[in-house]
C-alpha cells in the first residue's frame, strides 16, 4: 500500500479531502452526495494537464462513500480512460469495496441501449411513431368505420334500436341553438365590418353578395363544424375513452358485438344526417344577421336583400356547403372516436384524450376546409 | 434493546371534522430495522405516516426523527430532513409526463450539482437495483402495476436515504409480485442499511419483511413488539386479525 508523503496536504486543498501526488490520487474521509459535485469539478480541472500513462485512485483513507461517490469515481475513471490513461482503483476498505460493487455503473451495453437518441435520430423516430400510431391507425379506423357504415345501413340489428336517433339528437339537435346564435352574430359582425368599406365605394348592395357567399360557402360550415367539434367531438372522445377504461368495450367484444359497429357507426350516422341541416340553419341565421346589419347600416331593405340574394347565390355555393358539412361531420366523429380508443392511463387519461381530440378535430376541419376551398374554388 | 431509536412518536393525537382519528399514539422505530404499522382499514396507519412525513401538522404530541422534534423545524430544516427520507407512495406517484429515467433522476437534478452524466448513471444504476434499467426511456403509462412500484422504489432510494417510508406498497399487486417486491425491499434494506417504516395490512408481507410491528386499532396503539411476540400475543384484536388472515 502506498502511503501519502505528507498527510497534512489533505488539509491544504480548500478544506477538501483529496490529494493528487505523482501518479496517485488519494481521497480521504468521505465522498457522498454533498461532496461529489465539487470533487469532480476540482479533480477534472487538476487532471486537465495530467499526461501519465496511468493513475492510481487510492481509497485507503476513504471511510464513507455512497452511490453518488461511487458513480463519481467510475465517471472519473471513464473520463481518464477516454484520454488513454489507465486507471486503477486500489486499497479500498471492505465497506467501501462493497459499495463499489453494489453501485457499479451498469454495463456499457445497457448504457448504450437506453442512451438518448441523437437529435436527428429522435426526430426520425418521432415521425415514424406518428405515421405508425396516428396516421396509419387513423386510416385503419376510418376504413373500418366507413365499411361498417355502408354495410350496416339497412342492417337494423347491428345497433341498439333508437341509437341513431339518440346520437342525432346528442350531436346535432342539441347543438342547434348555439349554432344559430353564434352564426347570427358572426353574420351580423361580418356585414357590419364590411359596410363601412362598401359605403366608401358606393357599393352598398354588394353587402348581400359578400354575406351570402361567405356564409354559404365558408363561414356557415366552418363555424358549425368548430362548434360541433368543441361540443360533441369532446363528448364522443370522453364517452369512448370512459367505455375503454371501464372495460365496456372489452365487454362488448366478449359478447360478440363489434364496438365499431355498436358504438361508433351510430355516432357517424347521427353526425352525417344532422350536420347538413345544422349548416343550413347556420347559413340562414348568418344571412339573417347580415340582413339586419345591412338594413341598419346601409339602408338595404329585406326585399332588396332577398332580390339581390337570388342573383348572387349559385347552386354551387349551396352544394359546397352541404358537402363540407358531411365531410366535417365525418372528421369530428372519427377524430373523437380515434382519441377515445387511444386512452391509456385510466381516469386521468380520459381528460387528456378529450382535450387532444378537440384540438385535433378543429385542426383537421380547418385543413379539410383549405383543401376543399381549393377544389371548389 | 441496544438499538438506536430513529423515530419516536409520543402522545400523538389527531382529529378531523371533530372525529378523533389518533388518540395518544406512542411508539418508536429503530435504526436499520423494518417497522410495520399494522391495522385494519381506518385504524389510522396512513394518518400517522402523513404526520411523520410532515404532510399533516402535529397538533398534539411530538414526533422526533433522528432526535430532532419535527414539529419545531424551519422550512429549510424540513427540506434537509426530506433528503434523509425516501417515500414510496401507494399509487407510485410517478409523473406521467416524464420518462422513467427522468422520474428517478428528478431528485438528483433538483438537489445536487452533479454533472448530467453522473446523474444519468446514478438513475440507471438505481433502476438496475430494481431490475428495470431497460425501462429508462419508457413512460409510466407503459409499465405494469408491479413495474411502476419498483420504479417508485428506485426513485425513493435514489439519494441513498437512511430512512424509507412505504405506504401500502403491496396494494393492487398479485401475491407473486407482492412477494417479489418484499424480497426487493429486504434486499435493499440489507445492501443500503436503511431503516424502513411500512404501512400495510398484508399479513403475508409482514411475515416476510417486518422486524417489529406496531399494531393499531381505532386510532390507538394496542401492541408494539417483534413479529413472534405479536403472533403469541393474547390481545383479542391481534388474535382476531391474524386468525382471520389465517396465519395461525
Amino acid at each position: 500500500m502506498k502511503s501519502i508523503k505528507d498527510p497534512d496536504k489533505f488539509n491544504k486543498r480548500d478544506g477538501f479531502n483529496y490529494n493528487l501526488e505523482e501518479n496517485t490520487l488519494f481521497i480521504k474521509d468521505s465522498l457522498d452526495f454533498s461532496q461529489s459535485a465539487r470533487f469532480i469539478t476540482l479533480i477534472l480541472k487538476d487532471l486537465k494537464k495530467y499526461k501519465g500513462p496511468e493513475l492510481r485512485i487510492d481509497l485507503s483513507y476513504l471511510t464513507k462513500i455512497d452511490s453518488a461517490g461511487v458513480t463519481t469515481i467510475y465517471y472519473l475513471k471513464r473520463k481518464l480512460e477516454e484520454k488513454g490513461i489507465e486507471v486503477k482503483i486500489e486499497n479500498a476498505s471492505k465497506t467501501v469495496k462493497e459499495k463499489l460493487e453494489l453501485f457499479k455503473t451498469p454495463e456499457e451495453s445497457i448504457i448504450q441501449s437506453v442512451k438518448k437518441a441523437s437529435f436527428v435520430e429522435s426526430i426520425g423516430k418521432q415521425i415514424l411513431y406518428i405515421l405508425k400510431f396516428y396516421v396509419f391507425e387513423f386510416l385503419v379506423l376510418a376504413a373500418d368505420v366507413f365499411y361498417w357504415s355502408f354495410n350496416d345501413l339497412f342492417v337494423l340489428k347491428a345497433r341498439r334500436r333508437g341509437e341513431v336517433v339518440n346520437q342525432a339528437v346528442l350531436i346535432g339537435v342539441n347543438a342547434t341553438l348555439i349554432v344559430i346564435i353564434m352564426t347570427f352574430i358572426i353574420g351580423l359582425v361580418l356585414a357590419l365590418q364590411s359596410s363601412a368599406q362598401l359605403r366608401n365605394f358606393g357599393a352598398n348592395i354588394f353587402i348581400v353578395d359578400l354575406t351570402v357567399i361567405a356564409m354559404m360557402a365558408q363561414m356557415g360550415p366552418l363555424i358549425t363544424a368548430i362548434l360541433v367539434a368543441g361540443r360533441s367531438g369532446s363528448a364522443i372522445a370522453a364517452e369512448i375513452a370512459t367505455m375503454k377504461v371501464t372495460s365496456e368495450l372489452d365487454a362488448l367484444k366478449t359478447m360478440g358485438l363489434n364496438p365499431i359497429r355498436f358504438v361508433i357507426v351510430p355516432k357517424m350516422y347521427g353526425a352525417l344526417f344532422t350536420m347538413p341541416f345544422l349548416v343550413i340553419l347556420a347559413n340562414v341565421a348568418g344571412i339573417a344577421g347580415g340582413m339586419v346589419a345591412a338594413n341598419i347600416f346601409l339602408d338595404i331593405t329585406p326585399e332588396v336583400f332577398f332580390n339581390r340574394m337570388g342573383k348572387a347565390l349559385q347552386n354551387k355555393d349551396i352544394i359546397t356547403g352541404v358537402i363540407k358539412s358531411v365531410v366535417y361531420g365525418g372528421i369530428i366523429v372519427l377524430t373523437g372516436s380515434f382519441y377515445g380508443l387511444k386512452v391509456k392511463e385510466g381516469a386521468e387519461g380520459v381528460g387528456k384524450v378529450t382535450t387532444i381530440a378537440v384540438v385535433a378535430s378543429v385542426s383537421l376541419v380547418i385543413i379539410a376546409d383549405s383543401i376543399m376551398g381549393l377544389i371548389f374554388y | 434493546m441496544g438499538l438506536n431509536k430513529i423515530i419516536e412518536v409520543e402522545g400523538l393525537s389527531a382529529s378531523f371534522d371533530s372525529k378523533e382519528i389518533l388518540s395518544g399514539i406512542s411508539f418508536s422505530a429503530y435504526d436499520k430495522q423494518t417497522t410495520v404499522l399494522l391495522g385494519g382499514s381506518g385504524s389510522g396507519k396512513t394518518t400517522i405516516l402523513r404526520h411523520i412525513l410532515g404532510l399533516h401538522s402535529v397538533k398534539n404530541g411530538t414526533i422526533k426523527i433522528s432526535g430532532k422534534d419535527i414539529t419545531r423545524l424551519e422550512e429549510n430544516e424540513q427540506t434537509q430532513l426530506y433528503l434523509q427520507m425516501g417515500v414510496f407512495y401507494q399509487t407510485g406517484g410517478l409523473f406521467s409526463s416524464l420518462t422513467v429515467g427522468e422520474n428517478v433522476a428528478l431528485p438528483l437534478e433538483q438537489h445536487t450539482d452533479l454533472p448530467d452524466e453522473i446523474i444519468y448513471d446514478i438513475a440507471l444504476q438505481k433502476l438496475s437495483l430494481v431490475n428495470l434499467e431497460h425501462t429508462y426511456q419508457m413512460y409510466p403509462s407503459q409499465l405494469s402495476g408491479g413495474m411502476s412500484k419498483r420504479v417508485a422504489l428506485a426513485r425513493a432510494i435514489v439519494m441513498d436515504p437512511p430512512m424509507l417510508f412505504c405506504d401500502e406498497p403491496g396494494a393492487g399487486l398479485d401475491p407473486v409480485s407482492l412477494a417479489a417486491l418484499d424480497e426487493l425491499i429486504n434486499h435493499l434494506k440489507k445492501q443500503l442499511g436503511m431503516s424502513i417504516i411500512i404501512v400495510t395490512h398484508e399479513v403475508s408481507s409482514i411475515m416476510r419483511i417486518a422486524d417489529r410491528i406496531v399494531f393499531l386499532d381505532e386510532g390507538k396503539v394496542i401492541f408494539e413488539g417483534t413479529v413472534s411476540e405479536a403472533l403469541s400475543s393474547n390481545k383479542d384484536a391481534l388474535i382476531n386479525f391474524f386468525d382471520k388472515s389465517k396465519v395461525k
